[in-house]
């Protein structure tokens, strides 16, 4: 029912991704799979399922194993993303779609492992590379630099704008 | 559901709280189920699609988009409202904080009026109000989750990692006051090329990437080279050039001269990965009902064929 098998192991685990893996099949008794999901609004994502739940087709790429639990991904994604080495790992908050979790308020997600994405950097230099998505992270690398409030007030729009509840009605109208 | 209570026979609408994982696929493989439509992710798309397929039931989706906003160089021919729209048009990839499937958040933008147009544009950007979502001086409030906001920032993040160059934003927004720590981020243009995974993938944020083309064959190779299909804008002071791309767009919506535009009895749904089906239109409720034959004969005498 599957797919091509991995050339290369594309997909690797942070500790706390392999720990909630194992932790996840051990509460189960089952293995799971792992599906890269894209698209509305959760997008990005990791979808977890029991293994085999989702039918997987000649399309779908097995980029590898995290604890004896494959990912799949998309292959005309997998081009789109350029063939990325994914990193899969753990984050605060509740799995989306339909897909299980690590348990204890957790999530999985992914993000491109380090060096693939220095190597996928097209025309920048190689340390402008990011090197994930890692919500901590992130949080301390933008809260400080944030910009400040609305303070100061802006010039005048009259004239040059419909009203807004012209504009609601423009939006869901007919007009 | 107070509003609908007085509207809704009683059991017509029934909302179900609770993980994905455990009422999601309880729900969407129900054999008492007659219908699906979801809204969402591709892989839980699929997944609906395999449940359906089980049951024999009819499903509709509708799984995001990447949705092209083109700007010919004719746009700027005049000094008109036109060019104040356009400008709007281009910013509408902020509506709703870009948390809308047809967000519009690939703009195409013909070179030879690339700067003039783009700096009336950043001008603009520049101008949103961000801040308590309630108040009606307030253009965009934050975003749906501490997730969304994280997906967000890695997507800046992965956009400036391929080289795209941030022209505005690019970071989380402190509003200050009583919203201090709020999950908002700054209206952000990355420029950039249509290969880029910000070109690519849908963001849902207010996120937009930016390129340029050179002729309408050059704009259309470009709206079309994505996996999605929902929406797109054209933007053009040509009517038969208009025709021609809304045409040719592999999208399920294109709006000429204006965009995010969503009056009831227009079809909307999606090419490709952009889903199955169309709603806001009679024949959804095609999608949810069947068709009959009766064939009835007025005469009592046998064929006479047996």
């Amino acid at each position: 029912m599957t797919a091509t098998g991995p050339r290369v192991q594309r997909i690797s685990a942070t500790p706390a991704a392999r720990k909630a893996v194992n932790r996840l099949c051990a509460a189960r008794g089952a293995p799971v799979m792992f599906v890269q999901s894209a698209g509305c609004c959760a997008g990005s994502v990791p979808m977890c399922f029991p293994a085999g739940e989702l039918v997987t087709g000649a399309h779908d790429l097995l980029l590898g194993e995290v604890e004896g639990c494959p990912f799949y991904i998309d292959s005309a994604l997998d081009t789109a993303w350029h063939n990325p080495h994914l990193v899969l790992d753990v984050a605060d908050g509740e799995p989306e779609g339909f897909s299980l979790g690590p348990g204890s308020g957790q999530r999985f997600i992914t993000r491109p492992a380090c060096a693939e994405a220095r190597s996928m950097s097209m025309n920048r230099s190689a340390e402008s590379a990011p090197c994930g998505t890692d919500l901590a992270l992130l949080r301390s690398r933008y809260a400080s630099s944030g910009r400040k409030g609305h303070q100061e007030e802006q010039s005048s729009n009259e004239g040059r704008t419909m009203d807004r509840e012209k504009a609601i009605d423009w939006i869901y109208g007919d007009g | 559901m107070e509003v609908l209570a007085d509207v809704l026979p009683p059991g017509v609408v029934n909302v179900v709280t609770g993980p994905g994982a455990e009422i999601g696929k309880a729900l969407a493989a129900s054999p008492r189920i007659a219908k699906v439509a979801f809204t969402g992710e591709t892989v839980t798309g699929r997944l609906i699609m395999q449940y359906a397929a089980q049951n024999i039931i009819p499903v509709t989706l509708e799984l995001g988009g990447k949705s092209p906003n083109i700007f010919f160089g004719d746009v700027l021919a005049e000094r008109d409202d036109l060019v104040d729209k356009a400008v709007e048009g281009l910013v509408l990839y902020a509506f709703n904080k870009g948390e809308v499937c047809t967000c519009p958040s690939r703009a195409l933008i013909q070179q030879g009026i690339y700067d003039e147009f783009m700096a009336l544009c950043l001008d603009r950007i520049g101008q949103i109000k961000q801040g308590n979502p309630l108040d009606t001086e307030t253009m965009i409030g934050p975003q749906v989750s501490a997730q969304q906001l994280a997906k967000i920032a890695s997507y800046v993040e992965i956009g400036r990692g391929e080289g795209a160059e941030v022209l505005i934003g690019g970071r989380r927004a402190d509003v200050g006051g009583e919203f201090a720590g709020g999950y908002f981020f700054e209206p952000t243009v990355l420029k950039g090329h249509n290969k880029m995974r910000v070109f690519q993938e849908e963001i849902f944020g207010p996120v937009l990437a930016v390129t340029t083309f050179t002729g309408e064959a050059d704009a259309l190779a470009i709206a079309n080279d994505t996996l999605y299909g929902l929406g797109a804008g054209v933007w053009t002071r040509d009517g038969s050039r208009a025709y021609r791309m809304g045409r040719a767009i592999k999208a399920g919506r294109v709006w000429t001269n204006c965009y995010h535009q969503y009056p009831a009895g227009a079809a909307f749904g999606g090419y490709k990965i952009s889903g199955v089906g169309r709603e806001t239109h009679k024949m959804m409720l095609e999608h949810y009902s069947q068709t009959k034959n009766l064939l009835v004969s007025y005469s009592t005498k046998p064929l006479g064929l047996f």
